[in-house]
Formats: structure tokens, C-alpha cells, sequence
């Protein structure tokens, strides 16, 4: 399948308990008060009323781009993209929203929050920040949109349709009303991104695949639809990020029967998972120090069904 | 087996990305004849949404028959559905068994869709009820996924009201990758109360109807539905029988970088997307024989897609039909790219472009909406356009495919 390859130029994560990439293997902590200082990430003004999770996009964005050097600003701006993952990130500002119509009806309604009834709205405000006049894509399954952000992105990259991508997941804590359980994401991950041919790879490459798995059959289906998702020749070490779901029981299975074919990591997600954890697994897996190329991959499943697969090459460093 | 590599290649022979389903649900009624009949006969009319809370000054929506939302499939994955994805799966099912693709064959076909608030009825409902646990606002593609039996990639973009152009623009681009052979694309959307609230708070619902390019505009009104179509490679349609309705020829996108809400008011990047979907077709402005604009209805909006299709098509503006969809379907937020897609096709497909609705039209937005009686479409191709928060624009052209070809 020819998905087209991206290269890997810069990397930004804001994370609770996360002080950089280099970090970011590390297991998911609770989101605690204070975690984030959006004076210190977005010095300056108009951020003020944004949500936390746009700061937390912003901020990741900042720091992919500054670690990159002044690649995405020498970017001509109609080339200049964004394909941002989001999934749980405005649910607790829409049941806030909600709640206000409601009690009080909508002219009660915040002025500012309300254009965040529309979850796109998120990204929407990088492109402002950027100047990105390419395109700014927001994909939304659970679990899985992070990586087929970067599937989207390699593919537009590959028909023209930009020459640099930032792409990134970001997630907001849902409310302790609609929690059913620990750890719901908040953070932003983002990677800057560029061809694959002619561009800095400075830590790597990499290139990405979907597929599905109907919960109703995963028991039965996972090797016919795990297998060509994986490929034949498996990389030194999988990442997956996988649910107690039928699916994710599934591809555990399935990943056990690889044996000793690779090392296989796997990061269990939370029910209510959004779509972080996956893309942060890549952006850690970039930022790892290897004196050769190494290969890698992040399986993420969804109890959806949807699957993702991102195959990475890490470049030595 | 649909991908495409190897001696088999149909590339090698055709580039073409081919319509070769359509499927409906909206406020005209179940499936593609139901859509075309109700756009021949005017459009449908707004009816109040049936949701509890709705302390708002605008409170309808142009709504599917309850009678005709299916019941089923009524959960997924442990997921309350609403009405959405089960719009969704009732369109796919339409458009895939109009392609000719029964189920069984359906394994290698990507699904990638346009929703944004799909399953907000239900979190809304079950909220009114005091029930607060979360689940996903977007399981409409990987409900379709499992009801069309499809094994490949799912694709949910959630681009607000451009989000099923830019599934159409993904789709087009994942068949000329060579990713896939056939694609179903579409977009799904339900009701939703913190959707038309926001709206009333932004002062962009009217509470009327949905009046693009009227001079008494006052914002948009939604629909809710699903359209999905079918793509799929020229060569590939060619070698299994199946007679394509028209070409998805090409499309671009662009991003104003501009306002969270409002267009660009230069219209600069929505010219660009218009006239970079042109090339990426390879039609000039002559051979464009209707436009399907974004026309929301909001103020600002109609007067900046007015200006900038007089940018791009000059004097000859004032003789180039629009059709605006919208005033007869409503706003269909994530499904409107893909509810125009199918219109489009279906303007190729029977020659015309339907009678607007009348409306008193703003002076400010100097196009030609005819509204005495359809007008023949005497060029090949239908531009579409859509436009969402953030400046995040597509355009697309749909055209015809060789006579001998086409249905």
C-alpha cells in the first residue's frame, strides 16, 4: 500500500508529570491541579479564554515546532497543514454547555466556549497560530485518531496537498460525572512532520495503516485482519495500546502468538480512553537515543473496533 | 481483493475516481429517488426537534421522519446509538447495494466519514435523564463498519461543517494512492440541543429557515441525515460491470488561518480551494454548469462565497446557476459535503440543476439562483463547495464520465 512515509523533525508533548519526549514512555499519572502553567507555556495575550485542551495543543505545537528549528515557518503557508486527533477533549465543556441550556437556556451560554461545541474547534486555533493556510484535518475515532492522523498527513503529503504537517492528539479530563473510571487522558501530543524524501528525518520515518475488527467477531477474525495490519516482517519491538475490550482481548491474543518474533509492550487503556495514548507511544518511541536504525511499531485498538498501526524507524542518535 | 498493486494495476490504464453509489436519508425522505423528487418539489419544511430542554430561541431543525430513523442497530460495542449512525448504516447499506457490492464482498472497503456531533441526541437524552457516563460523540464509521462487513482502514473526520468534503477529498486520495479500489464515503449527523444552542448564542440560527443569499438571512438552520456514495477506481468499476453515475474529478483544501468562527473576509483561500479543485480536475470555469455553494445562510458567509466566485469565474458569474442546497435540507453540518456530493451527481446524471427556493435575495450576493423553474445543465462538471469553523475549506468538482460509460 503506498501510504507515503513521513519524516520526523520535531516533537512537543505537554503531558501531566511529563517534562519532555524523552519522557514520555513513561506511564500515564492522574491529572492533578496545577499540572499545567499556561502562563509559562503560552506567554502572552489571547489565550486566556481558550479550554485547557486548545492551551495544551498550542503549547505541544510550540515546542514540535521550536525543536525542529525554523522549519515550519520557512514552509510556504498554503503548504504549511495540521491533522489533529481528538476524541474525549470537549466532552466536559459540552456537558457544561449543555447543562447551562438546560437550567438557564442558551443566551446564558459563554460567548467564548461556545464555538467549542464543535470539536474541530480545537485545532482550529493552531492554524491561527501557525499561519497554516494548507489544510487543519481533525480525525476523531476513539483510541485510534491519533495514528490515523499521521496516515492522513502522510497521505496528503504524498498527493501535494502540503509539505509540512503538524500532527497531534490532544485530550482534556472528562468530568468526575461522566468518569466511570481512573485515568482519563489530558495533554497534548504533536510531531512535526515532512516527506519522507529531501526532508530532516532527525529522528526517524515512519508510515501508518487502519484496518477493523468487528467486536462482534474479534475472537474469530484478529489473525485475518491483525496479521496484514502488522505485516510479515514484524519490528523489533510493538507498542500496543489496548482496551479490556473483545478487541483489545483479541489483539493481546494475537499478540502473544507472536512469540518471540518481537517484543511486545503493551499499555493498557483506560475504557474511557480518548485518543492520546498512541500517538504519545510514537512520539516516545522518537525520542528513545539508538546508536543504529531501529525498528518499531504502536498498535492501537479501540472497542469500537478500529485498529492503527504506526510503523516507525527510529534514526540513530 | 481491493487493493491495487501488482500487473493488475487498473492505473495503469485509468486514473479516474468513479461514483458508482448513492444513499440518503434526510428531510425529503429514504433514498436517492425520495432526495431528487423532494428537491424537484421544493425541498422539505422545519419541524421542531424532539428533545427535551430546548430553552432557545430557535428550536427547529429540518428533520428525517421519525418514522423513517431506523430502530436498529440500536448499540455498539457497548454504545448507545442515536440517530446518526443509524442513519448512517440505513445510506450505506443504499449505496453499496446500488453499486452493485453485495454483503460478503464489502471485506477490503474503507469506510471514512464526516461526523462531528453524530451521537449528541443520545449523550443528550441520556443527560436530560440525569445519566452523565461518556461515551464517543463518533462511532458512526465503526458502526458501519461492522454492518457493511467491512475489514479495512475507518476514517472519522470531524471537521465541523467541511467534514464530509474533506472525507471525499481523503477517499479521492486513498483510491489514486492505490490504498483502495472502492471507498465509502459520507457523512452522518442527528440532532443536537448544545449544537442549535450554541448556534442561538452566536446569533447564527434563524429561526425561520434556512434563507442563504436572502437579504433576511438571520444564520443557519440544521438537517440531519446521512448521504454516503461510493468511489471507486474507473477500471475497477470497468472490469466488474458496474456503470458509473459521474467522476469525482478533484478537490483541494484550504485553511484561512484567520477567526475560531468567521470566513476570511477577503475570500482568499476560499478562491484558492476553488480554483485549485478546477486544475486538480483539469476543467476550466467554462466547463462548470452549476455550483453547489456552502451557503449557510449565515450573513458574512454568503456575501464572502459570493465575492469569491466572482473571483474565480468573472463576468460570467451572473449566468452560472447555484443551487443552494441548503435552503431546501437544511444545514446538515458533517453530512453537508456528502449530501451535495450525491446532488451534484444527480444534476449530471438528469441534466439540471432544480428551481432554488425563492427567497428576496440580498443584493450583496450578486449570483444567479433561478427560482422560476430548473435550468438545464449545459456543462459537464458541478463545483461544490464547503466551509467550517476555523476556516477550514474544501471544494470539489463532480463530473460526467464518457456517455457510454455513465448511467
Amino acid at each position: 500500500m503506498n501510504t507515503g512515509e513521513l519524516a520526523v523533525a520535531g516533537l512537543g508533548i505537554v503531558a501531566p508529570g511529563v517534562l519532555g519526549p524523552e519522557g514520555a514512555l513513561a506511564p500515564a499519572v492522574e491529572v492533578s491541579p496545577g499540572w499545567f502553567r499556561a502562563d509559562v507555556a503560552l506567554p502572552g495575550r489571547g489565550y486566556r479564554r481558550l479550554p485547557d485542551a486548545c492551551k495544551y495543543l498550542l503549547a505541544a505545537s510550540r515546542l514540535a515546532v521550536g525543536d525542529a528549528g525554523d522549519r515550519f515557518a520557512r514552509t510556504e503557508r498554503n503548504l504549511r497543514a495540521a491533522a489533529v486527533a481528538v476524541n474525549n477533549t470537549g466532552a466536559a465543556l459540552l456537558e457544561e454547555l449543555d447543562h447551562t441550556i438546560m437550567r438557564e437556556g442558551a443566551d446564558a451560554m459563554s460567548p467564548s466556549s461556545s464555538p467549542f461545541i464543535a470539536m474541530s474547534s480545537f485545532a482550529g486555533r493552531l492554524s491561527m497560530e501557525h499561519d497554516i493556510t494548507g489544510f487543519n484535518l481533525t480525525v476523531n475515532s476513539p483510541v485510534t485518531a491519533g495514528i490515523e492522523a499521521l496516515r492522513i498527513a502522510a497521505r496528503a503529503v504524498a498527493a501535494g496537498r502540503a509539505a509540512a504537517v503538524l500532527v497531534g492528539a490532544v485530550e482534556e479530563a472528562l468530568s468526575p460525572s461522566q468518569a466511570t473510571g481512573p485515568r482519563t487522558e489530558a495533554g497534548a501530543v504533536v510531531l512535526h512532520c515532512e516527506p519522507a524524501a529531501g526532508a530532516s528525518a532527525r529522528y526517524g520515518t515512519c508510515r501508518a495503516r487502519g484496518a477493523f475488527l468487528d467486536p462482534g467477531a474479534a475472537a474469530a477474525d484478529a489473525a485475518a485482519v491483525l496479521g496484514p495490519l502488522v505485516g510479515e516482517d514484524p519490528p523489533g519491538r510493538i507498542d500496543a495500546v489496548l482496551d479490556d475490550s473483545p478487541v483489545g482481548a483479541a489483539a493481546a491474543r494475537w499478540l502473544d502468538r507472536l512469540g518471540g518474533a518481537c517484543e511486545v509492550v503493551v499499555v493498557p487503556s483506560p475504557a474511557q480512553a480518548g485518543c492520546l495514548a498512541p500517538l504519545r507511544r510514537v512520539l516516545g518511541l522518537f525520542a528513545q537515543e539508538h546508536p543504529a536504525p531501529a525498528r518499531r511499531a504502536v498498535l492501537a485498538a479501540s472497542a469500537q473496533g478500529t485498529l492503527a498501526c504506526a510503523e516507525l524507524t527510529v534514526a540513530p542518535r | 481483493m481491493n487493493t491495487l498493486q501488482g500487473p493488475m494495476d487498473p492505473f495503469t490504464v485509468d486514473r479516474r475516481v468513479v461514483i458508482t453509489g448513492l444513499g440518503a436519508v434526510s428531510c425529503l425522505g429514504t433514498g436517492v429517488a425520495a432526495h431528487w423528487a423532494g428537491l424537484l418539489a421544493g425541498g422539505g419544511e422545519p419541524a421542531e426537534v424532539p428533545l427535551p430542554h430546548l430553552n432557545m430561541r430557535t428550536t427547529k431543525m429540518y428533520l428525517v421522519d421519525r418514522a423513517e430513523v431506523p430502530a436498529k442497530p440500536a448499540s455498539h460495542a457497548g454504545t448507545e446509538l442515536g440517530t446518526s449512525p443509524r442513519l448512517a448504516v440505513a445510506a450505506a447499506e443504499q449505496a453499496l447495494t446500488d453499486a452493485g457490492l453485495a454483503y460478503g464482498t464489502r471485506d477490503a472497503v474503507p469506510v471514512v466519514l464526516g461526523v462531528e456531533l453524530g451521537n449528541a441526541d443520545m449523550q443528550e437524552v441520556r443527560r436530560s435523564a440525569g445519566r452523565t457516563a461518556w461515551t464517543t460523540l463518533t462511532p458512526a464509521a465503526a458502526v458501519v463498519g461492522a454492518a457493511i462487513g467491512s475489514r479495512a482502514a475507518l476514517t472519522s473526520v470531524g471537521n465541523a461543517c467541511s467534514a464530509s468534503g474533506y472525507a471525499l477529498t481523503i477517499a479521492l486520495d486513498m483510491i489514486r494512492a492505490r490504498e483502495a479500489a472502492t471507498v465509502l464515503v459520507g457523512g452522518a449527523e442527528g440532532i443536537t440541543r448544545a449544537g442549535i444552542g450554541a448556534f442561538n448564542r452566536l446569533g447564527a440560527a434563524d429561526p425561520v429557515r434556512c434563507r442563504p443569499f436572502d437579504r433576511n438571512r438571520a444564520g443557519t438552520m440544521f438537517g440531519d441525515g446521512s448521504a454516503m456514495i461510493v468511489l471507486e477506481a474507473a477500471e475497477h468499476a470497468r472490469r466488474r460491470g458496474a456503470r458509473p453515475y459521474a467522476e469525482l474529478a478533484g478537490a483541494a483544501w484550504s485553511c484561512d488561518a484567520y477567526h475560531p468562527t468567521a470566513p476570511d473576509p477577503s475570500g482568499d483561500q476560499v478562491v484558492r480551494a476553488m480554483t485549485e479543485a478546477l486544475a486538480d480536475a483539469r476543467v476550466s470555469g467554462a466547463d462548470v454548469g452549476c455550483v453547489i455553494p456552502h451557503g449557510t445562510g449565515t450573513p458574512l458567509n454568503d456575501v464572502v462565497e459570493s465575492r469569491a466566485l466572482h473571483r474565480v469565474f468573472g463576468e460570467r458569474t451572473r449566468e452560472l446557476p447555484l443551487f443552494s442546497l441548503k435552503a431546501m435540507i437544511g444545514h446538515t453540518t458533517g453530512a453537508a459535503g456528502a449530501f451535495a456530493c450525491l446532488t451534484a451527481t444527480l444534476m449530471l446524471r438528469h441534466r439540471q440543476s432544480p428551481a432554488n427556493v425563492v427567497i428576496d435575495q440580498d443584493p450583496e450576493c450578486d449570483v444567479w439562483l433561478p427560482q422560476e423553474r430548473s435550468v438545464p445543465l449545459d456543462a459537464p462538471a458541478v463545483l461544490v463547495n464547503t466551509y467550517a469553523f476555523g476556516g477550514n475549506n474544501t471544494s470539489f468538482v463532480v463530473r460526467d464520465v464518457a456517455p457510454q460509460e455513465a448511467r
